[in-house]
C-alpha cells in the first residue's frame, strides 16, 4: 500500500520534472545567441538533453530504477546549466538564475541531500568559471535577451513551486485519508475480535499477556493491569484430576495443543475450559502464541450424566437381562414340555429380551461414540487381516443361510493408522444387513485403496436392493427401509446411525450404491491418519490467526 | 443331555456375585450335562480351584473383596493352573477391559447382554473341545 502512494507521488512529481526541463530547454534554446563560437556545441547539448527528456516518457526506460531516479534528471540539468553558464564565459549571466529551478527540484525530488549535491555542483561549476572563465570570448547576451532568460525563469520557479505545493497537498490529503481506512478497519477488527464468545489470548515465548479480547478480561476477572504480566497468574489453570497441584502453565509442552482438562480456579470462579494453544509469528516479535478459551462448565456436565448413562445402561441393565436371557433360554431347552401356548409366549418373550440387548448395547456404543472426551487411539490397522477376520467370523452364519461368503483384498491396499474396533464393529453391521436380508446369491467383502490414501471398505449383497427414496434416509436414527408390515428382521434401527457416528468420529466417509433387485454395497472409507473432528476451538483459532495475518 | 448316566462332561468354576445370575447360569450348564461349583467373591474362587480342580472357569470381573483381573493374574501365573482355561463374562465392555483381560491370559472375554447364553455354551464347549450341541430351533 506503502509503496503503491509513494509511486504514485514519484509518477506525478516526475511529470512536473520532466515539463520544468523543457521549459529550461526552451529558455536556453530561445535565448542562446547563435552567433556565440561555441553555439553548435550549445545546441548539442539542448539536443542531446531533449533526447534524454523523451527518454523519461518511455515506460521501459522508467522501471529500471537507474534510468528513473531524479538524481539522473538532476545531473542532467546542472550539467546543461552549467555548461551554458561556462560557454558564455561568466557568472553574471542571468542563465545563473536558472540553478534556482534545479534546486526546487532537487529539494522536492531528492530532500535536503539532493539539494545540497545540487548546491556543491553549482558552486565548483561557478568557481571554475570564475577562475577560467576570464578568457572565453564572451558574446554577451542582448538586453531583450537578458529579459526572456529572467522572466522565463520567474515563469519555471513560480510553476515549480506551485506544481510541487499542489501536489503534496493532495498527497497529505491521500495519506491521510489512507491512514483514517486503516485506522477504521482495525477498529472493526478489533471490535470482532472483542465482541468474540471465545477468549482470546496471545502472549509471547515467556508466557506474558500481550493481547486479550473481552472475553478473555471476563475470564481472568478484570483485571487493572495485564499487559506483560505472565499468563499462570492472570489465569490460575489446574489439572482436573488433581485439584491444588499449582498453577499450569500452557507453554511447558511447547507446541500447539488442545487440552479440556483444564479449570480455572481463581476467588469465587471455578469453570471448565477448552484451551487450544497455538504458536504464530507476529511481525518482529519473534515466536508468541495464541490462546483461544471456551467455557465448557456445562458441557462437562452433560457428558457427565451421559457417562452415568452408559454406566448405568452397561452395568444395572445387563445383568438383569442377562438374567431374562437365561431364564427363558434355558426353559426353552424343555420347550416340549410346555402346555399350550406357553411355549411361544415364552418364545416371544425371548426374542424380545434378545431384541432389547441388541438395543442396550447400540446405546452404549452409540454414546462411546458421540463422546468425544473418550481419546481415540490410532494403531496401525491391516485391512486385509481385518477382513479375512471377519469372513472367518462369519462364515458359519453364512454358510447356513447358504450365502457364499467372499474376501476380495487389492493388493496395493495400504496399511492406515486408525482404530481398528471401530471399523471391525461398522464393517460388523454392513455384514449382518447384508445376511440379514440377502436371501439368495453372495456377499463379498472388499478392500481397496482410495484416493485420498486410505482404504475403501465394502460389503456388497445380492439382496433386494434399496430404492433411491429410501437411500437417502438409511442413515438416519431408527429408520426402516421395509415398512411395518413385512418388517420380519428385528433390527434396533441404530445400527447404521451408529455406522456413520463411529466413522465421524474417525474421519471417514459412510455411504451406499444399491439398485433395487440387483444388490446393494456399503462403503467405509478411511483416511491414511483418522485425526479426531475439527472441533469449534480449531475453527475460531483458524479465524483469529487469519485476522492478524491481516492486521 | 447326559443327565441320567452320571458321567459329567467337564468341571466348571463359576465365578458370579450375582446370585440369580448364578444360579440361572448353574442350571444351564447342569442341564447340559456339566459339573459346575459357584462362588460368589474373588478370594473363595482362588480356593475353590485349588480345591476343585476344575476344567474351565467361567469369571466375572466385577466382585467383592479380589476383582477378575487379580484373579485371572494370579491363576494364570500359577503353574498348576496353566492348563484351565478361564473365560470372562462381564458387564464391562469396554475395549481397553478386554484387552487387558486378554493380555492377562484369559481364553476368551463376552459381555453380559451381548452374548445369549446359547453362545456362552457354545464356546465353552468349543475351549473344552467337545462337540457342539444341535440348534434348538
Amino acid at each position: 500500500m506503502n509503496s503503491r502512494v509513494r509511486f504514485e507521488q514519484n509518477d506525478s512529481y516526475e511529470r512536473l520534472n520532466r515539463l520544468a526541463r523543457w521549459l529550461i530547454l526552451l529558455i536556453i534554446a530561445a535565448t542562446f545567441p547563435v552567433s556565440h563560437p561555441l553555439a553548435p556545441e550549445v545546441f548539442a547539448a539542448l539536443g542531446a538533453a531533449s533526447v534524454f527528456n523523451l527518454s523519461r516518457y518511455v515506460p521501459v526506460f522508467m522501471k529500471a530504477p537507474a534510468w528513473a531516479s531524479p538524481i539522473g534528471g538532476l545531473a542532467v540539468d546542472v550539467l546543461l546549466v552549467a555548461s551554458v553558464i561556462s560557454a558564455v564565459g561568466s557568472i553574471s549571466t542571468p542563465y545563473t538564475g536558472l540553478f534556482i529551478g534545479i534546486m526546487v527540484v532537487a529539494m522536492y525530488r531528492t530532500g535536503l541531500r539532493g539539494l545540497g549535491a545540487v548546491i556543491a555542483v553549482q558552486l565548483t561549476v561557478l568557481a571554475t568559471s570564475v577562475a577560467f572563465g576570464k578568457g572565453a570570448t564572451a558574446t554577451p547576451l542582448s538586453d531583450i535577451q537578458t529579459v526572456m532568460v529572467s522572466f522565463g525563469n520567474i515563469c519555471l520557479i513560480g510553476f515549480l513551486i506551485a506544481g510541487f505545493t499542489s501536489r503534496e497537498r493532495s498527497r497529505e490529503k491521500d495519506l491521510s485519508e489512507f491512514s483514517e481506512a486503516v485506522l477504521s478497519e482495525q477498529e472493526r477488527m478489533q471490535a470482532l475480535i472483542n465482541t468474540l464468545p471465545d477468549a482470546i489470548f496471545v502472549i509471547d515465548a515467556k508466557n506474558r499477556l500481550r493481547l486479550a479480547n473481552g472475553a478473555a478480561l471476563e475470564l481472568m476477572g478484570e483485571p487493572t493491569s495485564w499487559v506483560g504480566v505472565e499468563l499462570t497468574k492472570l489465569l490460575p489453570l489446574q489439572p482436573r484430576s488433581k485439584l491444588g497441584s499449582g498453577p499450569v502453565n500452557l507453554l511447558e509442552a511447547g507446541t500447539a495443543q488442545h487440552r479440556r482438562d483444564l479449570r480455572l480456579i481463581r476467588e469465587k470462579v471455578s469453570m471448565d475450559l477448552d484451551l487450544s494453544v497455538t504458536p504464530v509469528q507476529l511481525g518482529q516479535s519473534g515466536n508468541n502464541f495464541i490462546v483461544v478459551g471456551r467455557d465448557i462448565t456445562k458441557e462437562r456436565s452433560i457428558d457427565r450424566q451421559r457417562e452415568e448413562f452408559i454406566a448405568v445402561t452397561s452395568h444395572e441393565l445387563r445383568t438383569p437381562l442377562a438374567i431374562v436371557e437365561v431364564a427363558l433360554s434355558t426353559s426353552l431347552l424343555s420347550k416340549a414340555d410346555m402346555p399350550g401356548r406357553t411355549a411361544e409366549l415364552v418364545d416371544q418373550a425371548y426374542r424380545n429380551t434378545l431384541f432389547l440387548g441388541a438395543l442396550v448395547k447400540d446405546l452404549t456404543t452409540l454414546s462411546e461414540a458421540q463422546n468425544d472426551n473418550l481419546p481415540i487411539a490410532l494403531k496401525p490397522v491391516d485391512a486385509g487381516k481385518l477382513l479375512r477376520q471377519l469372513g472367518t467370523d462369519f462364515q458359519k452364519t453364512a454358510e447356513a443361510k447358504g450365502l457364499p461368503l467372499q474376501v476380495a483384498v487389492a493388493p496395493e491396499t495400504p496399511a492406515i493408522l486408525s482404530t481398528e474396533h471401530y471399523i471391525h464393529e461398522v464393517l460388523q453391521n454392513y455384514i449382518n444387513n447384508a445376511l440379514k436380508y440377502t436371501k439368495t446369491g453372495h456377499i463379498t467383502l472388499s478392500a481397496k485403496p482410495s484416493q485420498n490414501g486410505g482404504v475403501r471398505f465394502g460389503v456388497s449383497d445380492t439382496g433386494p436392493g434399496i430404492s433411491a427414496s429410501d437411500q437417502q434416509h438409511l442413515f438416519t436414527k431408527f429408520y426402516r427401509a421395509e415398512d411395518y408390515q413385512t418388517r420380519e428382521t428385528g433390527g434396533t434401527g441404530l445400527g447404521l446411525y451408529l455406522c456413520l457416528e463411529l466413522a465421524e468420529r474417525l474421519n471417514a466417509r459412510v455411504w451406499c450404491e444399491s439398485k433395487v433387485g440387483v444388490g446393494s454395497t456399503f462403503y467405509l472409507e478411511v483416511p491414511p491418519f483418522s485425526k479426531l473432528r475439527q472441533d469449534h476451538g480449531k475453527v475460531v483459532e483458524a479465524q483469529v490467526s487469519n485476522l492478524v495475518d491481516q492486521l | 443331555m447326559n443327565k441320567t448316566t452320571g458321567n459329567k462332561l467337564a468341571k466348571i468354576l463359576l465365578v458370579e456375585d450375582d446370585i440369580t445370575l448364578a444360579s440361572l447360569y448353574q442350571m444351564r450348564m447342569e442341564t447340559e450335562g456339566f459339573d459346575v461349583k459357584h462362588c460368589n467373591n474373588g478370594e473363595e474362587a482362588l480356593e475353590m480351584a485349588r480345591e476343585y480342580r476344575p476344567n474351565l472357569i467361567l469369571l466375572d470381573i466385577m466382585m467383592p473383596r479380589l476383582n477378575g483381573f487379580d484373579v485371572l493374574d494370579i491363576l494364570h501365573n500359577t503353574p498348576s493352573m496353566k492348563t484351565v482355561k478361564i473365560i470372562i463374562l462381564s458387564a464391562l465392555g469396554q475395549q481397553s477391559d478386554k484387552d487387558k483381560a486378554m493380555a492377562l491370559g484369559a481364553a476368551e472375554y463376552m459381555v453380559k447382554s451381548q452374548v445369549v447364553i446359547a453362545e456362552v455354551m457354545a464356546r465353552i464347549r468349543f475351549h473344552l473341545g467337545l462337540p457342539q450341541l444341535p440348534p434348538s430351533e
